[in-house]
């Protein structure tokens, strides 16, 4: 049998970043990880390491956790705290440590996590390390990442994967020196080794992090999870493994039956829209990942009983009732998640932790089982933008979900801007969000009365506010349009300077709703096209009057088009401002370009205009 | 009686486990509700009148405790109104002791009541660690309009009774009879009426939602409910709870005092005494005693972030080996070392911010969760001092301590001692700004930082690793400014709490061209130029947490010819009982304008009553600070 190497040095798309070095909270000094897989399969992971914590904030590195469930044990682990010079303090042991299982009141499952605190902080200090653990059932194998986080240097790290002579495993490495490899004939060793990598500040999303470090990614080529055998070989094996597992006959109860009988199927997208809605009304989402529940749905039958079910299960359900009314629909299996690296689709393995529906129609329309409230076909930014497996059995494939592109990420902002002499001002807004922007309708629907008042007002840069109401727009459940009116009151709107009243030429909200630049230090990222139209027509006391000569302003560039304009009206003033971003990740000259644009946009966000009095 | 390491992180899912579960609570007079039975109207209710914002509210939630079986059963009904209510369908639940439930789910079928009872399936035990195990139950077939009946019982008393919830409770009722088996304390919290309706029996009806407010303090301060502390049990059952006998102070202090984990670690110190004489030796004031004592205890043992009132089993390995423990730990060998060096020192026990005020006329020893030292150096006012922080120093509390009052366990007697910091919020705020003919206005900024402005700002320079670039950008966002940089840091002074650091100003968006005349906006990153208060109304009081005391000072370069038109006039004002004040002075210098303001603040806690008030003070502020000056060139 053959080893199963794919050799990609990263020539996909990832960011190549210069960053600077950053502060070292704590050092690997050495370590040392051992995957050795048995005849039976069983994975054995050893490790033995040695790290110095250099100061308080790298005192989390001085942990020990492990994930645990059914099919992984901790065996043992022996824990040694060295002071600065050597000198031993303590051993510990796994009796030291404590195992957690924290899980929200939706969820239940067999997991936990293991944690060993060496309680101790007499900085710099060493911890010596050395643990084994034992996975019996496993899709995935841990990805050895000699650079496990932010702010932390290796001075030597080395892994060695052991395997009887006759297995298969998949390997794949991305910035790292190729292995070197022994065998014997009995077993084969494969080695990697790391040394002097510097270490990261956070000032980079932890997904472009991932993606840049030296790493083996590993999986296994065939497994078998509770007497179910599956290969990686191809994307298309996985996908029947998934298919077969979940293929067993459904039940669906006859309450069911009954409605699905009574549907007129002839407009497929409406004959969807009625089960969708039938499931949304009946079922909610509630996690139970027992033992091979994890990978398998619970029977549809109880779904239908019991009224709830994790995605798997709700996922199921609705496809089982599509079958039953004669629509062929597919489950997509995804990374799911903001801030998740993308899907390597060269490299069939377990790299997902959701599932949803596709079904092929003229276009093909994604379903997300899981939420009470979406309209039918939306799916949002959970699961769009990035590579999924399309289940389909001896054809499952990657394929790209759903983009949100700048034409469907649009917020329109109407408003009417009443301004009194002393500058107090009055708000009626109205704001369509759709597209990306559509995801604040979960938010509409399901915050405490108070919480959009006291807590979201920063939505609005305004210095003294109040929300005095707020509604969101009862419409067709299906609509991927939301719309919502505020009323609110702004004291102080203006300022008054004599006879003349100064108020910004931005009246709605500021940019920071749109981009957090917060997370921008030596790179911009712009992960979803999108565009802003405000309206705002002000009235105001007919004796003022604005002087200013430039009343429209563009900032066009490469990373898209703001808009400042100002018409005078019969009542006032008709202010327009519209902002167009650009998808796109910049590094480099390309960021520094970025700024350029963005400064200057930055800089027409905070004008004023003054509102003289005519004499 | 403390499990040492899970503690950190059992408050945060206790915490989370109360925020979930609710334990819910009940209409008016007391409705006849039988277990699985439910009426037509509660099914076809499709909104609450008295909130109709209500996702779900809770119909009926009665406890009773009976006395022949030793055994609390409550029935808990609740109706789901919309789609955001259905998360009320599954709960978690904390109990004593092994629980047996029946969960009903009631839905409108064809105007027929379907009743369907869950199984066991639906209800799991889990272990979130060691032994401690939670209840979790999925209500099946909940759909909008479902009414669920939930009961359970267990042997002993729940910790607490809510009569109130984050959804609103129409009735709710809690019966406790009598028993010669068990005794215990109750405390009542909150503001919602509670009647009481026979011996040991209570009840609230038509309560509102709890609201959560910013600048609250603990929402377990205000929401209506009944602690209940068994303080003994006489019979042997299975899993009962930990025993404790705090019925007065006196005998919490005393047990305080006997503990081996909290009297006896001050007491047994003869393991100091090498430190003590060392420092001895030094023929110090008592006051550089104290500091040198502080800073020994600081250098040698740092905080494990958990909040304690007793020491671990070897806390002295802790000191001397480990360098690492909690508040107990840290500030009880603190008390230890300076009773050693002969000082007037004592343990003030006290409850974090978090974990609810402590009440003069609630005895808990439960309810402890802190330990601070109190420190009298005879000439002085005594002072607090807790050493869990490297930037801490005498009469600093952080900020989680300052909470009510604390309990000073003297030699022989105990008293009440306010928890508050000798230091207050304090801030000196120097700005030079010069306008050029090209209309350039630019300068530098001075900050000094003192206090608990002090403290605040080095926990955020921790939080940000004490990374300039991530922090100028905080001062960006938290001012809306561009144009600040060339950060620096000097003067950080641990002993005077003091902090001092520079920016440079570059202010475009300060300065308007308005064709015969210049707009200026004199004052950058004013605390108070936005208005803090947001809602209208106010239901609990306000909680600033200490006193203000904030000085701005502008000196604005004009260009030679500068003329000035329009400028603010000079303000002065307060609220009704001067607590809160304000003063804006603006005066002409040789080369421009100066501009001074001042905010006090001298009252740490605002009852709602005076809400309205406060937000207008602070709206006043922001009108003031926010005034431009209009000059011609």
């Amino acid at each position: 049998m053959r080893l199963f190497f794919v050799f990609l040095f990263s020539i996909s798309a990832f960011l190549n970043l210069s960053i600077s070095y950053g502060q070292e909270y704590a050092k690997i000094i050495t370590d040392n990880t051992t995957y050795e897989i048995e005849k039976n399969d069983d994975l054995i992971i050893t490790q033995n390491y040695k790290i110095q914590i250099n100061s308080k904030e790298g005192l989390k590195f001085s942990y020990f956790y492990d994930y645990i469930d059914k099919f992984k044990k901790l065996k043992k682990l022996e824990v040694i705290v060295r002071d600065k010079t050597g000198k031993k303090i303590k051993s510990l042991n796994k009796g030291d440590g404590h195992e957690y299982g924290f899980n929200s009141s939706y969820e239940i499952d067999d997991s936990k996590i293991f944690v060993l605190d060496p309680d101790y902080q007499n900085y710099p200090f060493t911890i010596e390390v050395t643990s084994k653990s034992e996975q019996t059932d496993y899709l995935s194998m841990p990805t050895w990442l000699p650079r496990n986080s932010f702010n932390i240097k290796v001075e030597s790290s080395n892994l060695e994967i052991i395997l009887p002579i006759n297995k298969e495993i998949k390997i794949k490495e991305e910035f790292i020196a190729p292995a070197s490899i022994q065998e014997d004939s009995l077993v084969k060793i494969i080695k990697y080794h790391a040394e002097n990598l510097e270490p990261i500040d956070s000032k980079i999303r932890y997904s472009d992090f991932y993606e840049s470090q030296p790493k083996v990614i590993i999986a296994p080529f065939e497994f078998e999870i509770e007497k179910a055998k599956g290969s990686f070989e191809s994307w298309q094996k996985f996908g029947d493994w998934f298919y077969d597992l979940n293929n067993d006959t459904y039940e669906l109860t006859q309450d069911t039956k009954n409605y699905l009988n009574g549907l007129d199927s002839r407009n497929s997208y409406e004959t969807i829209r009625k089960i969708y809605h039938y499931m949304q009304d009946r079922t909610r989402y509630v996690s139970i990942q027992l033992g091979i529940g994890g990978y398998k749905s619970i029977p549809t039958a109880f779904v239908d009983e019991k009224g709830y079910g994790d995605c798997k299960a709700l996922t199921t359900y609705m496809k089982n009732m599509l079958d039953y009314v004669g629509i062929k629909s597919n489950y997509i299996l995804v990374k799911a998640g903001k801030d998740v690296p993308d899907v390597k689709k060269e490299f069939p393995s377990n790299q997902f932790n959701h599932v949803f529906l596709g079904i092929p129609l003229s276009d093909t329309v994604f379903l997300e089982c899981t939420s009470q409230i979406s309209p039918t076909y939306y799916t949002g930014t959970f699961t769009d933008d990035r590579n999924v497996l399309w289940i389909d059995k001896n054809k499952s494939q990657i394929i790209r979900s759903k983009t949100y592109k700048l034409e469907d990420n649009v917020q329109l902002n109407n408003a009417q801007l009443s301004i009194d002499s002393e500058g107090n001002g009055q708000l009626n807004l109205e704001t369509i969000n759709e597209g990306v922007f559509m995801e604040q309708l979960f938010l509409y629907k399901s915050a405490a009365n108070n919480y959009i008042s006291d807590y979201q007002n920063k939505d609005f840069g305004y210095k003294d506010f109040i929300i005095n109401s707020y509604t969101l727009e009862e419409s067709d459940r299906d609509s991927e349009r939301m719309r919502v009116n505020f009323e609110i009151t702004i004291k102080n709107f203006g300022q008054k300077l004599g006879d003349k009243l100064i108020i910004p030429k931005v009246q709605l909200r500021p940019l920071a709703n749109y981009i957090d630049e917060s997370e921008l230090y030596e790179y911009a990222s712009i992960p979803r096209a999108i565009q802003i139209v405000d309206s705002v027509n002000i009235i105001m006391e007919e004796k003022f009057y604005m002087n200013q000569q430039s009343k429209e302003e563009v900032i066009e560039s490469e990373f898209g088009k703001y808009t400042q304009k100002i018409i005078e009206s019969d009542k006032g003033l008709i202010c327009i401002r519209s902002i167009e971003l650009k998808k796109g990740d910049y590094t480099k000259e390309e960021y520094q370009k970025f700024n350029k644009f963005w400064s200057k946009v930055k800089r027409l966000e905070k004008k004023k205009m003054v509102l003289n009095t005519k004499t | 009686m403390n499990k040492i390491l899970p503690i950190r992180l059992l408050s945060i899912i206790l915490f989370s486990i109360c925020a979930l579960t609710a334990s819910l609570g009940q209409s008016v007079p007391r409705p006849d509700i039988k277990f699985g039975k439910v009426s037509l109207e509660e099914l076809k209710m499709t909104h609450y009148e008295r909130d109709s914002s209500a996702a779900a509210i809770i119909l009926f939630d009665v406890g009773k405790f009976t006395d022949s079986n030793i055994t609390f059963t409550r029935h808990l009904r609740i109706k789901i109104l919309n789609k955001a209510g259905l998360s009320w369908a599954d709960q978690t639940f904390n109990t004593p002791s092994k629980s047996s439930f029946k969960v009903v789910v009631n839905n409108l079928e064809n105007n027929e009541v379907i009743s369907e009872k869950a199984k066991s399936e639906s209800i799991f035990e889990e272990e979130i660690f060691d032994d401690f195990k939670v209840y979790k139950v999925f209500a099946p077939n909940v759909k909008v309009g479902s009414v669920i009946d939930i009961s359970y019982s267990f042997i002993g008393l729940p910790s607490e009774w809510r009569f109130q919830e984050i959804i609103p409770v129409v009735y709710s009722e809690l019966e406790i009879e009598s028993s010669k088996l068990i005794s215990y304390n109750k405390f009542s919290f909150g503001f919602e009426p509670i009647q009481t309706i026979g011996y040991n029996k209570w009840r609230a009806v038509n309560v509102p939602a709890f609201k959560i407010e910013p600048f609250l303090n603990s929402y377990k301060n205000y929401i209506t409910k009944f602690r209940i502390q068994v303080t003994s049990i006489n019979f042997y059952g299975a899993n009962t709870r930990i025993v404790d006998f705090s019925s007065t102070w006196g005998k919490v202090a005393g047990n305080l005092d006997g503990s081996d984990r909290f009297g006896g670690v001050i007491k047994n110190n003869k393991y100091l005494k090498e430190v003590a004489d060392s420092i001895g030796s030094l023929n110090l004031t008592p006051l550089e005693t104290t500091k040198a004592a502080l800073n020994y205890i600081k250098d040698n043992i740092k905080w494990d972030n958990t909040n304690r009132a007793f020491a671990s089993d070897d806390y002295r390995l802790k000191l001397t080996k480990y360098h690492t423990g909690s508040s107990a730990d840290i500030n009880l060998q603190l008390i230890a070392l300076l009773q050693r060096l002969g000082l007037e020192a004592y343990p003030v026990a006290l409850s974090t911010k978090d974990n609810g005020v402590l009440l003069e006329y609630q005895p808990a020893i439960d309810q402890l969760n802190y330990v601070v030292s109190f420190i009298n150096l005879n000439d002085n006012e005594p002072l607090l001092i807790d050493a869990t922080s490297e930037e801490s120093t005498l009469g600093v509390l952080p900020i989680r301590c300052i909470n009510g009052k604390g309990l000073l366990i003297g030699e022989e007697k105990y008293k009440w001692v306010d928890l508050k910091s000798n230091y207050t919020y304090e801030k000196r705020q120097f700005t030079m700004l010069t306008l050029t003919e090209e209309l350039e206005l630019t300068g530098q900024m001075s900050v000094n930082h003192k206090g608990l402005e002090f403290s605040s700002w080095c926990e955020e320079q921790n939080e940000l690793n004490e990374d300039s670039e991530k922090y100028m950008n905080r001062i960006k966002e938290k001012f809306d400014i561009e144009g600040v940089s060339n950060h620096v840091v000097s003067q950080k002074n641990v002993d005077k709490q003091s902090i001092t650091e520079k920016f440079n100003l570059d202010l475009e968006s300060k300065v308007i061209d308005n064709g015969n005349s210049i707009i200026l906006f004199p004052i950058v990153m004013y605390d108070y130029d936005k208005n803090p208060l947001k809602s209208d109304t106010r239901q609990y009081p306000i909680d600033l947490i200490s006193t203000k005391n904030y000085s701005y000072t502008t000196i604005l370069n004009l260009p030679q010819k500068a003329e000035i038109v329009n400028a603010p006039t000079s303000v002065k004002f307060m609220n009704s009982d001067a607590s809160a004040n304000f003063q804006y002075l603006i005066s002409k210098s040789a080369t421009g304008l100066q501009l001074k303001i001042d905010l006090t603040i001298e009252k740490s806690v605002f009852l709602e009553t005076e809400y309205v008030e406060l937000k207008e003070f602070f709206s006043q502020v922001s009108k003031a600070v926010n005034q431009p000056i209009e000059i011609v060139l």
